[in-house]
């Protein structure tokens, strides 16, 4: 029966990449080369680019650059927002600031980061991290304060407290909003990381996008592209069987 | 012997505007023999929750003490007492097995004999074979065998059960209710039963302690001079018929808790 399903479920998605690259392969075909590109001209450009350009060197700088700050966030995150769950004092002192800062666009911010710590894996990190660790915050917030009350209480009348309460208890049961709130910040963070490599630091894969988009280059710009979406697609995924083994009663949680 | 004692309790809540106190619980004082099985029975929200609460070291109270065992109750670390919860209270993210076993992680127990203590409790209520099942693949009552078992495995020296069976169906809990008699007799395990059934409170127990007023103290107390087990013909036997009309007196004659001014505890 699962087994059933995961084919039936792959089956559609091939059947729907198939679908996309045949329809894509036709469309640019009927349209200029300056406009728009095939996919089997953006995958030899994406080997050009593999054999001829720094292209592979710096995708890993990138991946662990934003690995790094990702998990920093995510360390971050998680503590700073079970904190304020349990210590009221400290919600009603950070909320006003997460609040503001939540909806803070870094990427916008991101010259200033420059002037102010250069140009490097520190100023990289500050955005990944400023970009990704709020959602992440308020998310673990959320899922520790809407928990279900008797999950403490129980814990505690077994005789769990203080720091392993927290770890077979609160942290378990707010897991759901938890894991939403990185799957959130994976999307902001590695999207803040490659709007400040176009942007400003005119380096790497971001910047090497648009470079080939201004020499009407569509396909090596779009061969990055698609790089980038697809490793943005592995996180999320990869995410997701994290959630389905660790909360298999519930598959997913909403959360801002 | 004396297994628990619980001297003077009060409880009071501060009510959520801030102003003033509902007192709960006044002065309500009881003791349970070893190896007895005694039921309180009360209307709804006279505080049989909070009273149960209290002795399982979940709450503290204003002022009196509980005793189990002999040792004072003055929190729930290391206790002496298991809770069985009425809705349960399962942990949706660990499995049969691992929800039993939670108790003993408290203690810390390695995980050999949690493995081992947790089957040995598995095989007692029944659930062999479900022990990889999560609650919510798991119904109402195979759920309560877990929150019992679950109780059991820490081997406490009292259980208190918080209406077990209520949130199951008739059959279900008839079953249940013969099942866990037939344990707690042969672990010869000190219980406290909450419920609001009259025939369940007979059924089970040897003694029933009916709590009311507002706020609530113990206003009566009755033996329940009946042989066990208790089939059908004990429990329609004249004695048994009289018990339960005294019980319904004892009940009625307690109004509902009512919200209402309240002086300060
Ligand atoms: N944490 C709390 N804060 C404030 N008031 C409370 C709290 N817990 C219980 N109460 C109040 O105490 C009273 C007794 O509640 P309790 O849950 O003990 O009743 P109960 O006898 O178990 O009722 P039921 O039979 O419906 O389960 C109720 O009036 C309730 O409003
Ligand atoms: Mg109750």
């Amino acid at each position: 029966m699962v087994i059933q399903l995961l084919s039936y479920k792959w089956l559609v998605r091939i059947v729907s990449v198939v679908a996309f690259l045949v329809l894509w392969q036709l469309i640019g075909q009927s349209v200029d080369v300056t406009l728009f590109s095939t996919p089997i001209l953006v995958v030899g450009a994406f080997s050009n680019l593999v054999t001829q350009t720094a292209f592979l060197t710096d995708l890993l700088t990138t991946i662990r650059d934003f690995a790094i700050g990702f998990t920093i966030a995510a360390v971050l995150g998680i503590s700073v927002g079970i904190a304020m769950a349990r210590w009221q004092t400290l919600e009603v002192a950070f909320d006003p600031y997460v609040s503001a800062l939540y909806s803070t666009p870094y990427v916008a911010l991101a010259p200033l980061f420059v002037i102010w710590l250069g140009i490097g894996l520190v100023e990289q990190l500050v955005v990944v991290i400023l970009s990704s660790v709020f959602v992440i915050l308020l998310n673990t917030f959320a899922g520790v304060k809407n928990m279900n009350k008797s999950y403490v209480e129980t814990g505690r009348a077994f005789g769990f407290s203080g720091f392993k309460l927290y770890r077979k208890v609160v942290v378990p049961g707010a897991l759901p909003y938890i894991i939403t709130g990185l799957r959130l910040g994976i999307g902001r963070g590695f999207v803040g990381m490659i709007v400040a490599e176009l942007l400003v630091r005119l380096d790497r894969l971001g910047f090497l996008m648009v470079y080939y988009s201004e020499l009407l280059e569509v396909a090596p710009g779009l061969a990055i592209a698609v790089t980038l979406g697809l490793i943005g697609l592995l996180m999320t995924e990869a995410l997701k069987k994290v959630e389905t083994r660790l909360s298999p009663w519930r598959s997913s949680a909403t959360g801002g | 012997m004396e297994k628990v004692k619980v001297e003077h309790v009060s409880k009071s809540f501060t009510r959520s505007d801030g102003k003033g106190k509902t007192a709960v619980l006044e002065d309500v004082t009881f003791t349970v023999d070893d190896g007895e099985i005694a039921s309180i029975i009360g209307p709804t929200g006279c505080g049989k929750s909070t009273l149960l609460r209290i002795m399982a070291g979940i709450a503290p109270p204003d002022s009196g003490r509980i005793t189990v065992g002999g040792k004072e109750v003055v929190s729930s670390a290391n206790p002496a007492s298991a809770i069985v919860f009425q809705a349960f209270n399962l942990f949706p993210w660990r499995t049969a097995q691992k929800n039993i076993e939670f108790g003993l992680e408290a203690k810390g127990l390695p995980p050999a004999e949690r493995e081992k203590a947790a089957q040995h409790f598995i095989d007692l209520v029944g659930l062999k074979g479900y022990e990889k099942y999560h609650p919510h693949e798991l119904s109402g009552g195979m759920q309560q065998r877990v929150g019992l078992a679950r109780a059991l495995a820490i081997e406490p020296e009292v259980i208190l059960l918080d209406e077990p069976f209520s949130s199951v169906d008739m059959l279900t809990r008839e079953s249940l209710q013969h099942e866990v008699l037939q344990i707690l007799k042969k672990t010869k395990k000190t219980a406290v039963f909450v419920t609001h059934n009259i025939d369940e409170a007979i059924f089970l127990s040897h003694r029933i302690l009916s709590l009311g007023g507002k706020p609530a103290t113990i206003k009566e107390v009755f033996d329940v001079d009946l042989p066990y087990p208790r089939d059908d013909g004990v429990m329609v036997s004249q004695k048994a018929l009289t018990l339960k009309s005294d019980l319904k007196r004892a009940l009625l004659s307690s109004p509902q808790a009512q919200p209402e001014e309240a002086g300060a505890a």
